[in-house]
């Protein structure tokens, strides 16, 4: 086996490289349970464990959205949380120094994570995968000098507090604010699901796979790379804005080039290429550490060995792992039929 | 009678750090023709594709498609007006099932605009569905149909051919440029690809371009066919006064064979 | 002004230089960027400054003894989480070297503790003045001892048969096998001499900076370094080490201190707009 170099594939068809799409057929009827039962939240547990959740939710936005343009694009994307403090930020100055609510300071978080995606994009765009990273590396720690750095505007170190939101005059509770999460999380999902199964997630695989063979198929590169770049971008953003509403304070230690490294990391761990890997990486990924605290001073060294124990023990993610498990359980019925005569 | 010429190359000159890859190349392909070029190895066969799908542009000459200059085209919009083609070395994308990759070559036929898919419109969702049927018809007539589900990464490599062919004719494209379809075919194979070209012509009646080495293949499928050495086109004409040419022959076997056949 | 300002980014830039160098060895031969580079570097401080304060061995044998734990360490790193990868997305891949500077540097963490400690000089760091250009002999031992690692290196990489070997493979994987290269082995050496290489740029560094479980961050300077001059060409690679540390010294005095880091990035995207594959690296074709 060592006789095949890095990227290199057996000739055997079973292991074939990433994903196909759709692994796990969930039926409309589960997933609506699971909908009803995450909007329960709020209303079965504690404050810690809802924040928690929610901190969860929020992850699987950024999540999916990295997803879009790392998973189906191919595009590396290392400084994503500087999307999110984009919209976390705008969002929250937006509505302390203006007299926007929380609504359309949101939208603007959104509009400015996804220009910056466009601006981010469009120099990476001749770039190999290697240098890609380097661009979106050099944004994220832009951003994080940036808020660190322009204390007048924003608070430097020492962050901001975000206003309450306001619904028709009346402050948005917990609660409101934990099911406005889950819907926008359901959204998002709903786009990243449309987007795989459309020409738009077909075309990204192919300038992934190949980019001379879009070409050949009529996908303009340089457009579709910016799309996904931008609306990654958008998620991140729109993930932040629930952040900062949701945690009423956003200072710059929020996104640091560590948080991009795990929004990274909930993916490849989840499944790269997937729709549910990244909601499966950002879960477990979201209470791990909450589960380590017990640990102390070894948190982080027992969450190095267990995220090392995961890459090596499942290289594609834990979801293509247990739809391999799946399959392997039901076979199929038909083998590999010779083209029909014609 | 007069022709209707659909492609026309003229004078199509390119080289590389001054290597001659094409020296001034010009034929005319009429619409519905099925035209092969041949050649020996290294006579610049692809590299023609290559110029004609504008992923190489020439240092000389033009080529005209549809009455349409096609240096103003960029290789992506090749697609949008009607050409599509196969890769010598077949690019075939994994990750995606055999029927994803065939709506792949839909690509250029789709409509309604991605905002609109991403949402889940209702109107996305139904050219989704029909644009799903046409693919299926495609496979069908590649003889692929069963595998529409199967991961494009375990199709077997006889069938990755036929898989691209299916891309390439999905759309219903005017033009199909075809690189070494039969290459690593068995006899059968060939035989099957034959009866498929057949049925593709008859049902879609595109122009196509033809690159192969397989001699049984293109005799008996080429209305004309041209013939390549070392960038040059050495000849043209029908199968029968190509096969019997002198110059094709010594480009192919050597003087000595020339001269034993006249 | 200038000329001091060369002189005093000389030393510093052989350590990007070495550390460049141990990031494009791996690359070159498996295509992987290790991120655990800077975090190997650490370890070689952290057990060069064990065994030379605490247990008050010779600066030489602690340093040979040093490098030998990293190297160990790195042969380690290769057959864990990275020989079981070989077929593993490339993403799978590089998080895992991820993982592990995580591991490694949390690990020292936990078990050393995050106390700051500083490195006694092997060499004296007074500044001496010649010419009206000021240097330290710390300073003249650094850029001695990169050197005679370089020509170490070099000369196991073009003389011996071990890098003859790791030359074969980095260019033709199945090519090398079948002539007989065992390509497991070269991998192993081929981490191990990044290793080596982290743990001399981690252990001349060490009297220059303060000593915690963090300093791997010095890694990211040598992976843009690699980035700069070229990741598949390991003299470029060198070369950038010495570019960056220039361009960081130019930058800080004549433009800002505060926002070096980010002007260094946009140097760093404008060179690779220009040239791709950085100063010295080339192009990788693909055929259609």
């Amino acid at each position: 086996m060592i006789l095949l170099a890095r990227g290199e594939m057996p000739d055997s068809p079973t292991t074939a490289s990433p994903e196909v799409k759709r692994p796990i057929s969930v039926n409309a009827r589960s997933l609506l349970l699971l909908a009803v039962l995450v909007c329960a939240i709020p209303f079965l547990a504690g404050s810690y464990v809802q924040f928690v959740c929610l901190l969860a939710l929020i992850n699987i936005i950024v999540t999916t959205g990295v997803n879009i343009s790392m998973g189906y694009c191919g595009l590396v994307s290392v400084g994503h949380a500087g999307f999110v403090a984009i919209g976390a930020y705008v969002t929250t100055l937006l509505m302390t120094y203006s007299s926007l609510s929380f609504a359309p300071a949101m939208l603007c978080g959104i509009v400015a994570a996804g220009i910056a995606g466009v601006v981010i994009g469009l120099p990476a765009l001749r770039l190999s995968p290697l240098y890609i990273a380097m661009v979106t590396f050099g944004f994220g720690q832009a951003v994080n000098l940036i808020l660190l750095n322009w204390i007048e505007v924003t608070g430097g170190p020492n962050g901001m507090a975000v206003p309450v939101p306001t619904f028709f005059g009346n402050d948005l509770s917990n609660t409101g604010i934990f099911l406005m999460t889950a819907v926008a999380c359901f959204g998002s999902l709903w786009v990243a699901f449309n987007i795989s199964r459309s020409r738009l997630g077909r075309a990204f695989i192919a300038i992934r796979e190949s980019e001379i063979a879009a070409q050949s198929m009529g996908v303009p590169i340089a457009l579709y790379k910016t799309v996904a770049f931008a609306v990654s971008a958008m998620f991140g953003g729109l993930a932040g804005s629930l952040y900062a509403l949701g945690s009423g304070y956003v200072n710059p230690d929020a996104f640091i080039f560590l948080i991009s490294i795990m929004y990274v990391t909930m993916c490849v761990a989840g499944g790269l290429g997937t729709i549910a890997g990244p909601v499966v990486g950002a879960i477990i990924l979201t209470i791990l550490p909450e589960l380590l605290r017990p640990f102390a001073e070894y948190k982080e060294f027992l969450s190095g060995l267990i995220l090392l124990g995961f890459l090596v023990l499942m290289p594609r993610g834990l979801v293509p792992l247990l739809t391999s498990w799946k399959s392997r359980l039901m076979p199929k019925l038909a083998r590999q039929p010779a083209p029909e005569s014609v | 009678m007069s022709r209707d010429v659909i492609l026309s190359v003229m004078n199509v000159s390119l080289s590389f750090g001054g290597n001659a890859v094409l020296s001034n190349v010009g034929f005319d392909v009429d619409r519905g023709q099925l035209f092969a070029i041949i050649g020996p190895n290294g006579a610049g066969k692809t590299s023609l594709f290559n110029v004609l799908t504008r992923l190489y542009v020439a240092q000389d000459g033009r080529v005209v498609f549809d009455n349409e200059d096609m240096s103003l085209l960029a290789p992506a919009q090749l697609a949008g007006v009607g050409i599509m083609r196969t890769f010598q070395n077949v690019l075939v994308l994994k990750g995606m099932t055999v029927l994803d990759n065939v709506m792949l070559g839909l690509h250029s036929n789709f409509n309604v605009s991605n905002v609109w898919s991403a949402i889940g419109l209702w109107s996305a969702r139904a050219e989704e569905r029909a644009m799903r049927e046409r693919a299926r018809d495609a496979l069908d007539i590649v003889g692929l149909g069963s595998m529409a589900k199967e991961d494009a990464g375990a199709v077997p490599f006889g069938h990755l051919r036929l898989l691209e062919l299916a891309r390439c004719i999905a759309g219903q494209p005017k033009m199909i440029l075809l690189d070494e379809p039969s290459a690593g075919m068995t006899s059968e194979e060939v035989d099957r690809l034959m009866k498929t070209l057949d049925i593709i012509r008859v049902r879609l009646n595109p122009t196509i371009l033809l690159i192969a080495h397989t001699m049984k293949l293109v005799m008996q499928v080429s209305d004309r066919i041209a013939v390549l050495d070392h960038g040059v086109k050495i000849s043209e004409g029908t199968p029968n006064q190509i096969s019997e040419d002198p110059a094709v022959i010594e480009a192919y076997l050597g003087k000595a064979s020339a001269d034993a056949s006249t | 002004m200038l000329g001091q300002l060369v002189v005093s980014s000389l030393a510093l830039g052989s350590i990007y230089a070495l550390t460049a160098l141990g990031f494009a060895i791996i690359y070159r031969a498996s295509d992987v960027v290790n991120f655990a580079q800077g975090e190997m570097m650490m370890l070689g401080a952290m057990a060069a400054l064990l065994l030379y304060r605490d247990l008050h061995l010779s600066y030489p044998v602690a340093f040979g003894c040093a490098v030998l734990i990293s190297m160990a360490v790195a042969i380690v790193v290769e057959r864990v989480a990275f020989r079981p990868l070989l077929h593993a997305p490339h993403f799978t891949v590089l998080l895992s070297t991820v993982a592990i500077a995580q591991v490694i540097r949390s690990g020292v963490r936990a078990f050393y503790g995050q106390e700051l400690s500083s490195f006694p000089p092997a060499w004296s760091d007074a500044p001496i003045e010649v010419y009206g250009v000021r240097f330290t002999l710390l300073g003249v031992g650094i850029i001695a001892t990169t050197a005679l690692t370089l020509i170490i290196f070099l000369v196991l990489f073009a003389r011996t048969n071990m890098g003859w070997a790791m030359r074969a493979t980095a260019q033709n994987m199945r090519g090398a096998a079948i002539v007989g290269v065992s390509v497991p082995r070269v991998y192993s050496q081929t981490w191990a001499i990044a290793g080596g290489l982290a743990a001399v740029g981690g252990i001349l560094l060490a009297p220059l900076i303060i000593i915690t479980p963090d300093m791997g961050v010095i890694g990211n300077k040598g992976f843009i370094a690699a980035i700069l001059g070229g990741f598949n060409s390991l003299g470029g690679a060198v070369m950038g080490g010495f570019i960056l540390a220039l361009m960081e010294n130019l930058i800080g005095v004549y433009i800002s201190s505060a926002f070096k880091d980010v002007i260094i990035f946009g140097c760093l995207i404008v060179v690779l707009l220009a040239r791709p594959t950085g100063l010295w690296g080339t192009q990788k074709l693909k055929r259609v």
